[in-house]
Formats: C-alpha cells, sequence, structure tokens
C-alpha cells in the first residue's frame, strides 16, 4: 500500500477533531477529501504530514510507519504538504523560497536543473525571481508553494484548498497544473471546499463530516450522489 | 562648541551607537527567530568582555584573536544556554499553547539564564573591576583634533561585522534559512529542514553578537560583573526605537541613541540617560512601530 491512514484519532486539547479515520490513497492517484469548514480536512493532512501527533492510530507510507516521526524526516520520505493559506514565505524573494524548497538537494548541480523544471512549467516565476514573495498575486502565490513543493522531490502531494481566494479563470489554470503534476507519477491528495473542481480532477473520494468518513468511492460516481449533491454542489 | 569637541562627541556616539548596533541585532535575531526577548542579552554581553579579559589580558593572545574567541565561546554558551532551558521549555508548548504564554515564558525563563550567569560570574570571578590595557592606546591628531585610535577600531570592527552579518543573512543558505523561520518556523519545517537546529543556531548567533560587543568595548571600559545590567536596557530601548525586525532600524536607532547621549551627557550631564528615554516615547507616540520596523510599515 502507498498511502494507508488506519483507524485513525486526534485532539486538539481535548476536543477530539478525527474520530476514527482510515483512508488509502494509490500511487500515480487522485484523491480528494471534501467535506464542510471543521469537518477534520486540514487536520487528517497535518497529521499526514507530521505537524500533528495523533492520540490514536497509524499513518503508513511505501511500506513504512510515519505517524509519530519529525515533519521534516516525512517530507524527505517523499510527502510534501502545501498547507492551508498557501505558507509561502512573504518577506523573502521568490527565488528565495524555491532555494529553500530545494534544501533537500544537497547536489547543486541538480538544484539548478529543479529550478530549470520549475521555470519551464511556471515561467511566471522565473520573470518574478527576484521580487518579494508577498508582492505576488494569490494565484502566483499558490504557484510558488505547489513549485516549492515539487523541489522536495515527493512521491505525494498533499494540497490543502488551493483554489481558495482565486478568481475562476486561475482557479481553472490550477487544476490543470494538478493534472500536469499527477501525470508525472506524483500522487496527489486534494482537500477542496470547491467540490466541483475536486471532484472532477479526482479519482477517487472521501466525504468528511464532523471527523468521520461518511462517504468514500469513485469521484465520478460522487458527482452524481443525490446526497453529495445537496450537501456539496448546490442542489 | 569648538570643532575639535564636536568631532570628539561625534566619535564618542558612533562608538556607543556601534555596540548598541551590535547588541540589539543579536536581541533581534533571538527575538524574531526563537520568539524569545532576551533579558540575558546583557549577561552575555559580560561575559564576552570576561572572555577577552582571559585570552588577551591573562594569556596575552592577540586583539583580533582573542575578540574572535570571545564570538565563538559566547555562540557555544548561547547555544548550550538555549537547549539546556529553552529547548526543555518549549517542549511544553503545544499548538493550542497561546502565543502570549509562549512570550511570558520564554522571558521568564530568560530571566532565570541571567540570573544564573550573572551569579556565576560573581562566583568565579568576584566583584573587582578588571582593566584591559588598550591594545591601541595611541591618541591620533586629524586636523588638530585629538581622537583614540581605539575608538576607531571599535567603529571599524562594528561595521566590518554588520557587513558580515548581512552577506550571513542575505548570501547564504544557512543565513536565508534564518530569516525564514523567523516568519514562519512551520513552512520551513515542511521543506524538510529540522528547525530545532535553526532555532539552536539563531540564540547562539544572537548571543556571538554580543559577545562580540562587550570583547570590542572591553578595552575602554573596565570588565565589570555589573556591566551587563546596565546596556540591557539601553538596549530594549534601542530595539524598540529603530524597530523590531528591521536592520536598518535597528542602525538608525543605536545611531541616534549614540547620538543623544553623547551630547546630551555633554551638556546636561547624568539627567541625559532621561532625557532620551522621554524622547524615545515620544518617537512611539507617532510610530508604534519604531522608526522602520516591521509593524512600523
Amino acid at each position: 500500500m502507498f498511502l494507508e491512514v488506519k483507524d485513525l484519532i486526534v485532539h486538539y486539547g481535548k476536543a477530539e477533531v478525527i474520530k476514527g479515520l482510515s483512508l488509502k490513497v494509490e500511487e500515480k492517484e487522485i484523491v480528494t477529501i471534501i467535506g464542510a469548514n471543521g469537518a477534520g480536512k486540514t487536520t487528517t493532512l497535518r497529521t499526514i504530514s507530521g505537524l500533528k501527533t495523533p492520540s490514536r492510530g497509524e499513518v503508513w507510507f511505501c511500506g513504512g510507519k510515519i505517524s509519530g516521526l519529525k515533519a521534516h524526516k516525512i517530507v524527505r520520505l517523499g510527502i510534501s504538504h502545501v498547507p492551508e493559506g498557501r505558507k509561502i514565505l512573504a518577506p523573502l524573494s521568490v527565488m528565495e523560497n524555491l532555494e529553500i524548497g530545494a534544501y533537500l538537494r544537497k547536489d547543486k548541480k541538480e538544484a539548478v536543473a529543479g529550478f530549470k523544471n520549475i521555470f519551464d512549467h511556471f515561467p511566471i516565476l522565473n520573470e518574478r525571481r527576484k521580487q518579494i514573495a508577498g508582492s505576488l498575486s494569490g494565484g502566483e502565490q499558490q504557484m510558488l508553494a505547489i513549485a516549492r513543493a515539487l523541489l522536495n522531490q515527493p512521491k505525494l502531494i498533499m494540497m490543502d484548498e488551493p483554489s481558495t481566494g482565486l478568481s475562476p479563470l486561475v482557479v481553472e489554470q490550477m487544476g490543470l497544473i494538478i493534472t500536469d503534476i499527477n501525470s508525472r507519477g506524483i500522487s496527489i491528495v486534494l482537500v477542496e471546499q470547491n467540490a466541483r473542481m475536486a471532484l472532477n480532477l479526482a479519482q477517487r473520494a472521501y466525504v468528511l463530516e464532523a471527523g468521520k468518513c461518511v462517504l468514500e468511492g469513485e469521484a465520478s460516481a460522487m458527482a452524481n450522489d443525490q446526497r453529495v449533491k445537496s450537501a456539496y454542489l448546490g442542489g | 562648541m569648538s570643532l575639535g569637541l564636536f568631532i570628539q562627541l561625534l566619535v564618542n556616539a558612533l562608538t556607543i551607537g556601534s555596540i548598541y548596533i551590535l547588541m540589539v541585532l543579536g536581541l533581534d535575531i533571538i527575538l524574531r527567530g526563537t520568539k524569545i526577548l532576551n533579558f540575558a542579552h546583557g549577561q552575555l554581553y559580560m561575559l564576552g568582555a570576561y572572555v577577552l579579559f582571559l585570552f588577551f589580558q591573562t594569556l596575552h593572545l592577540n586583539f583580533a584573536l582573542s575578540l574572535v574567541l570571545s564570538g565563538a565561546s559566547l555562540a557555544l554558551i548561547g547555544a548550550l544556554s538555549y537547549l539546556g532551558i529553552f529547548a526543555v521549555l518549549s517542549r511544553r508548548f503545544t499548538v493550542s499553547t497561546t502565543f502570549s504564554y509562549i512570550l511570558l515564558l520564554s522571558a521568564m525563563a530568560s530571566v532565570g539564564l541571567m540570573m544564573i550567569l550573572q551569579q556565576g560570574t560573581l562566583l568565579v570571578f568576584g566583584t573587582q573591576e578588571r582593566g584591559i590595557q588598550s591594545p591601541l592606546p595611541q591618541i591620533i591628531d586629524v586636523f588638530n583634533v585629538r581622537i583614540s585610535l581605539m575608538r576607531l577600531i571599535i567603529i571599524f570592527l562594528s561595521l566590518l561585522i554588520c557587513i558580515c552579518l548581512y552577506l550571513l543573512m542575505y548570501k547564504t543558505t544557512f543565513g536565508k534559512i534564518l530569516r525564514a523561520v523567523s516568519y514562519d518556523p512551520e513552512a520551513v519545517t515542511l521543506q524538510g529542514i529540522n528547525t530545532s537546529w535553526v532555532f539552536v543556531s539563531c540564540f547562539a548567533l544572537g548571543s556571538a553578537l554580543a559577545g562580540l560587543a562587550g570583547g570590542i568595548i572591553a578595552p575602554l571600559f573596565s570588565v565589570t560583573p555589573s556591566m551587563g545590567q546596565n546596556i540591557i536596557f539601553m538596549s530594549f530601548l534601542v530595539l524598540l526605537v529603530g524597530g523590531i525586525g528591521s536592520y536598518r532600524g535597528t542602525i538608525a536607532g543605536g545611531l541616534l541613541v549614540g547620538l543623544l547621549l553623547s551630547f546630551g551627557f555633554q551638556f546636561m550631564g547624568g539627567i541625559a540617560e532621561l532625557f532620551v528615554f522621554m524622547l524615545v516615547i515620544i518617537i512611539l507616540v507617532f510610530r508604534p512601530g519604531g522608526l522602520l520596523g516591521e509593524a512600523a510599515e
């Protein structure tokens, strides 16, 4: 199994926010987790990437248990997390953000090749590489966050609400970027409020409600499910 | 006021100002990187002076080497203090710990460190003042104005340290990571970087700057265990007036306070310090974020 989350229970203080969640991601798959605000989507991602320690349950990745490891070690195993709100380093330049993303590449030549690859895919970042990252538009910041994650050379990228605050046109562009990354053989876990976009992109989907998975299955089937339609797709 | 007096006061102002700048750059790096308002910074400065006394006066090494050793020893002392106190403390913090609680507890822990270093120094070196023979006692004569060569060297060395610090922070990966951690440690962790070591490095670098400041100034004043207490509050003042999170602000604040103190003492005597505090309050009324700090924009 590529990524497996087993019976996860996570607390924030005394509040139980994830109440026994299990999910699986196969290699080269796009899986989406949808659900309302506060359903536990972000916490699930934070627990997988090691920013949050689970109270019970386990996370396995490529045959090894990763729950309990520190976040920086989990990145090294091949899981990159593009967090909610993008978390770009606003006072640093675009190039410095990318350099920090490429920190794990000890070979300088390899890093330079990595930057070239990024600039081929995101020419706008090349144009703006000397600019302060905080001065980029929302869409450009999201690209920078994704580019930085790609420089970690991940096998799996987890994206938390990449479409938040972006115009419909840019959201569409983001969809193309996600498909493109996936076509390079990288698995994707996509957490979205924008369920329509997410179900279009993904092969499989999980629906979270109050820390539990209430529905799972093929994304295309899910898009036609009456319950999902009324709850998340606006009728 | 004669031109000679004016130039002498100006040189004095720049000397005091450079020391404040080194102190406050260290305070600021520690505060932003590790969220510790370091009350022990004055004691790190004092220890820097004692280390210089040890190597330069007692062991007769040359001044430059002794100074480098001051910085290096304080980096080590800083790193050990961080690992022994603040790293242990930070394990008690979780995501739900409020920021104000973290700030308060860390600041209190630094007060503890201040007392340990202060009393430790008293135990080892006693209360007596230690004089250090100036490595450059010459007085030079510029257009009939007599200026102490050592003061010029102090200004030059401080400038050199500032330039090195700039290159470190903006041109090396290490510096870029330090700046990134000051902004958002979690985003840095997610790039596969072990931030625990970055925090240790921040504290060590800030402590080294305090040590260098203490070492540089040691030949000018006598070395005493209480020298740290006198400088810490004025350093906090410079940090506030310059603005937290701005190197240019720190330099402007250091120079401003240096000028006010130097000229103030000449014309007002001891009341000059009160005058400086009042002036800073007035500045903060109009610019609460300091002259050039992050909050000023």
